[in-house]
């Protein structure tokens, strides 16, 4: 690796500072650049800066390695994972994060708290018995304390939904949170990043029943969080629809699906290239009676100011749950608890499937895998929405404030 | 790949290095340098040499290497290409390697700037702050407790 000598270093030429720190560092990983903090107090506040966080996740978006969280529910043992792919999306890296959330070294955080959301690096942890939520940069190891919505939450409330993402127009992130009460009231609470304070947007009478499956979490699509819509078998001519909230404005809005989930009996969100996008499973009975699991994946397009659903493609292998679109248009799916595959997915048909994970143990069959799966870049972003490292020994009093908040 | 017109392949520039070397260039060769591109809408006479005043002989003709592999769109894949971008900056030594650096930011040359620029950034990336002081010739003015201060609040940064 090393190919220089001393000798040669000495005869380098002087590179100039604008070609080192928006040509070269930004195509570093985080890790080296954490240590070439200490090189100089120029690298240390260049490296520190909110502005070299956000060209550095310019370059690490563009790059061929793309990662995703991949979370089992149900599985206690293992809690989480992070699998991170080349640009063939060969499997390059699959650990568990268990150990790598230590909120506060507290170990209740670290064993109630589930990832939500994950937004240019920053993962949104969530602890649903104290309704609070963390924003968390897993490879800088920072935390940031959210808090949760303010009102009096009690026990039978209902938290429908939760979500989080970037809003690129007003350069901010945002927590949604959906909480259902007793009596009937939704109330929908937004945090913002950038004012660090929680606050009720909308608060509207909903007596019936709220169209979100509590199993699934949420997709941002247009600075919109989706989620999954619960399927009535009971109830099949009635018209369903998707919750949405818009992170801006703060209001609810619904997709209609028509009579779309009619013979289904899941359905979950996904972000498609961009649209938002719906799995259907539905079980068909096919040739000597024997049950065929069938997902069908509609796209919401686009067409002028009129919205319609579009079947993109489908998938039938037994025993498969889709959980994650690429951009590529490739799927990564689950198959029995115990594998990992990927489908090339050309036009409608899938051309190739590759394996690229096995458990030894073989799953319950009759279990249905379900996990979360997020996109994930690593990144410099600080979860508390500032850039905390200082020099000098004045400021750095403001600095290990800001920490021990977060 | 955008598709250049037949009359402007036959086109010749002449380049000529800091060190008063001569290269007779297609001009869709040549036009890949932003800086070149720009020169030549304020040029008078086209067959006068074109000075590249900060770059030598020996860096041009690198430079030119990379363009015409570049300039042509016929039979490579992006794969072949790749393969070819990786060879062309393996067979550099560092000190060439940081001159083509020079020389494809002064002439604009966004490729080649890419490309060397992700070499030296995958060169740099297992080295320690110590090693890259040198490799920059950066001088540190920490003083000894601040240096140790920034190190001890992330210590995952230092360790394999």
């Amino acid at each position: 690796m090393e190919q220089t000598t001393a000798k040669s270093e000495s005869e380098l030429p002087t590179l100039p500072d604008d070609v080192i720190v928006e040509m070269i560092l930004p195509r570093l990983p985080v890790k080296p650049l954490t240590r070439f903090k200490c090189v100089s107090k120029f690298w240390l506040s260049t490296i520190s800066s909110n502005r070299f966080a956000k060209t550095h996740l310019k370059f690490s978006s563009l790059s061929n390695t793309k990662s995703v969280i991949y979370k089992e529910l149900y599985s206690f043992r293992n809690r989480g994972s992070y699998l991170s792919f080349d640009e063939r999306y060969d499997m390059k890296e699959f650990v568990t994060l268990d150990d790598k959330y230590s909120n506060n070294n507290d170990p209740r955080y670290t064993r109630r708290a589930r990832v939500v959301g994950s937004c240019n690096g920053l993962l949104c942890m969530f602890d649903s018995d104290v309704l609070e939520f963390t924003l968390w940069n897993p490879v800088t190891k920072q935390y940031h304390n959210a808090g949760g919505p303010e009102f009096n939450y009690v026990l039978n409330d209902d938290v429908a939904g939760v979500g989080f993402g970037y809003i690129p127009s007003i350069d901010d992130y945002k927590i949604g949170c959906l909480v259902h009460s007793e009596e009937g009231v939704c109330r929908v609470s937004v945090y913002s990043l950038k004012t660090g304070e929680w606050k009720e947007t909308s608060c509207i009478e909903e007596k019936g029943f709220i169209s979100i499956d509590r199993r699934y979490y949420s997709v941002l699509v247009d600075d919109t969080i989706y989620w999954s819509p619960i399927v009535r078998r009971e109830s099949e001519d009635q018209e369903s629809h998707i919750v949405g909230l818009n992170l801006v404005n703060g209001l609810l809005t619904k997709v209609p699906l028509g009579n779309l989930l009619t013979g289904y009996f899941d359905a979950k969100v996904f972000e498609r290239k961009g649209c938002l996008s719906l799995c259907c499973n539905s079980v068909v009975i096919g040739r000597r009676r024997r049950t065929k699991h069938v997902s069908d994946v509609w796209t919401l397009k686009n067409n002028g100011d009129k919205q319609s659903w579009e079947k993109s493609f489908s998938i039938n292998i037994k025993g498969v749950i889709l959980l994650y679109i690429f951009e590529s248009g490739k799927c990564l799916v689950s198959r029995h608890l115990n594998q990992l595959m990927l489908l090339n997915l050309s036009q409608a048909e899938y051309v190739e499937v590759t394996v690229i994970w096995q458990r030894h143990r073989r799953g319950h069959v009759y279990h249905r895998a379900i996990a979360d799966v997020w996109d994930y870049t690593e990144s410099l972003i600080s979860p508390s929405g500032i850039s905390a490292r200082v020099v000098n020994e004045d400021d750095r009093e403001t600095g290990e404030r800001v920490e021990e908040n977060a | 790949m955008a598709s250049t017109s037949t009359s402007t392949l036959s086109r010749k520039l002449i380049l000529k290095s800091s060190d008063g070397e001569k290269f007779e260039v297609d001009e869709n060769v040549a036009m890949q340098s932003q800086t070149i591109k720009h020169m030549i809408e304020d040029l008078d006479d086209i067959n006068s040499p074109i000075p590249v005043s900060i770059v030598t002989g020996t860096i041009l003709s690198k430079v030119i290497e990379y363009c015409k592999k570049h300039a042509t769109e016929d039979s490579d894949s992006d794969e072949q290409l790749k393969q070819w971008d990786k060879e062309y900056a393996n067979n550099m030594d560092l000190n060439t390697l940081y001159y083509l650096l020079l020389a494809a930011n002064y002439m604009e040359i966004k490729g080649l700037l890419e490309l060397i620029t992700q070499c030296v950034a995958d060169m740099i990336k297992g080295k320690s702050p110590e090693e890259i002081r040198a490799h920059f010739n950066i001088k540190n003015d920490f003083t000894p407790q601040e240096e140790a201060n920034i190190r001890n609040e992330n210590p995952w940064a230092f360790e394999n």
